[in-house]
């Protein structure tokens, strides 16, 4: 495996080939899918019912029917999907790639964990 | 899953806003005051069949009237809203009419799992599928194996080349460097003169040990051990005892802090001779 390789993520895959041969590559296919879903629902739920509950209802539109609310919570979803997009876009030319991504992770939430702790 | 997700679920905020004595009486009295749905605009309302006035009477009775404000429309239907948020619909109090909207926006369906539920039966798959390989066989031989990885294509940057942790480069030195900060501090702040090499500020010996970084900060773990000093400074003069323990020296001095990895309770000092 090269770095590019390793620096992409493929560890994984590659350990499943090996373990599972084809059906290894399929099954990481599948927790991959299942895992990006996932988290996009969750995602463009959150963002949408904050975008139309706490910002559009909150101060724009106080008296905002139904209607409003669920037409704003698709402006959501639309909004939240194009900021998405540009933004992975924008990592991956920026050089960004999942070690670095992962190294991040563990330094900020690690941090914030000892953090909280020191503070409790 | 719709898109809509009530604010307050479950809870409604009448629930809440009762203390724990009025919440019970109230269950008792006006079960009808927690008959309460979810309806389709994703607010919570509270509905009942009894006459405004007796409404009225409980609110007042359970004090809601500070809190809550009533609204009276057309319709016949009573809503109340909470004072500071004026448009966060609470309550509804219907004479006539009864809402029995169940809200599905609450309920958890399979929909919500099912991601979860694959990724972890595949995660099972490959911890069982692992170990029937025959080249791994066993968790002890899986660790071995990756020991023999690091030593076959060490990682640049680990503690030996290992794949059994992370960046690791230097880690241990910039950590007793700064444990050794502190342990210098503590007879640090007295100037003793040191016949052996001549210098007579500690703080100058602690900066040159850090520079130096000296890796080991290891105290005696014996009584008799305890009982030399060693300077902490110039680690390079020491005696017998000490050059193992990388040359910082431990005593036993009462009244001082101690260190606390130490099973004697040694205090790090300095060998005056």
């Amino acid at each position: 495996m090269t770095a590019t390789e390793v620096g992409n993520g493929l560890v994984l895959p590659y350990a499943a080939i090996a373990v599972a041969g084809k059906g290894g590559a399929g099954a990481i296919l599948v927790i991959t899918f299942m895992a990006v879903t996932s988290t996009l629902s969750a995602q463009v739920i959150a963002v949408s019912s904050i975008i139309s509950f706490d910002i559009y209802r909150q101060y724009f539109n106080r008296l905002a029917t139904d209607a409003d609310v669920i037409r704003w919570s698709h402006y959501g979803v639309m909004f939240f999907g194009l900021f998405a997009a540009a933004f992975s876009t924008g990592l991956h030319y920026g050089q960004v790639n999942l070690q670095w991504t992962l190294y991040m992770l563990g330094v900020l939430s690690k941090s914030l964990c000892m953090t909280c702790q020191q503070h409790y | 899953m719709t898109l809509i997700r009530p604010r307050h679920c479950g809870t409604s905020h009448l629930d809440r806003a009762l203390p724990h004595q009025q919440y019970h009486s109230l269950r008792k009295h006006a079960p009808w005051c927690f008959c309460s749905h979810l309806s389709t605009d994703g607010n919570e309302y509270h509905c009942c069949n009894v006459p405004f006035a007796v409404f009225r009477l409980h609110l007042h009775q359970y004090r809601w009237h500070r809190k809550y404000i009533l609204h009276f429309n057309p319709k016949r239907l009573l809503t109340f809203t909470h004072r500071k948020q004026r448009f966060l619909q609470v309550g509804l109090c219907a004479r006539n009419i009864r809402y029995d909207i169940p809200c599905p926006s609450i309920r958890l369906t399979s929909q919500d799992y099912i991601h979860t539920f694959t990724i972890l039966i595949i995660a099972c798959f490959f911890t069982i599928k692992v170990f029937t390989v025959n080249e791994i066989s066993s968790a002890g031989h899986l660790w071995e194996l990756m020991v023999a990885a690091g030593g076959r294509n060490p990682v640049s940057g680990n503690q030996a080349g290992s794949y059994l942790t992370m960046t690791s480069k230097g880690v241990m030195k910039k950590l007793c460097s700064g444990l050794t900060t502190h342990l210098i501090l503590l007879p640090g702040h007295r100037v003793r003169h040191h016949s052996h090499c001549g210098e007579l500020r500690p703080r100058h010996h602690g900066h040159k040990l850090l520079h130096q970084g000296i890796l080991s900060f290891t105290t005696s773990s014996s009584t008799r051990l305890c009982r030399w000093w060693h300077c902490i400074f110039c680690h390079t003069l020491g005696s017998g005892h000490f050059d193992e323990l990388g040359g910082v020296g431990a005593r036993k001095q009462p009244n001082l802090p101690y260190i606390s990895t130490c099973k004697c309770q040694t205090q790090v000092g300095m060998r005056v001779s």
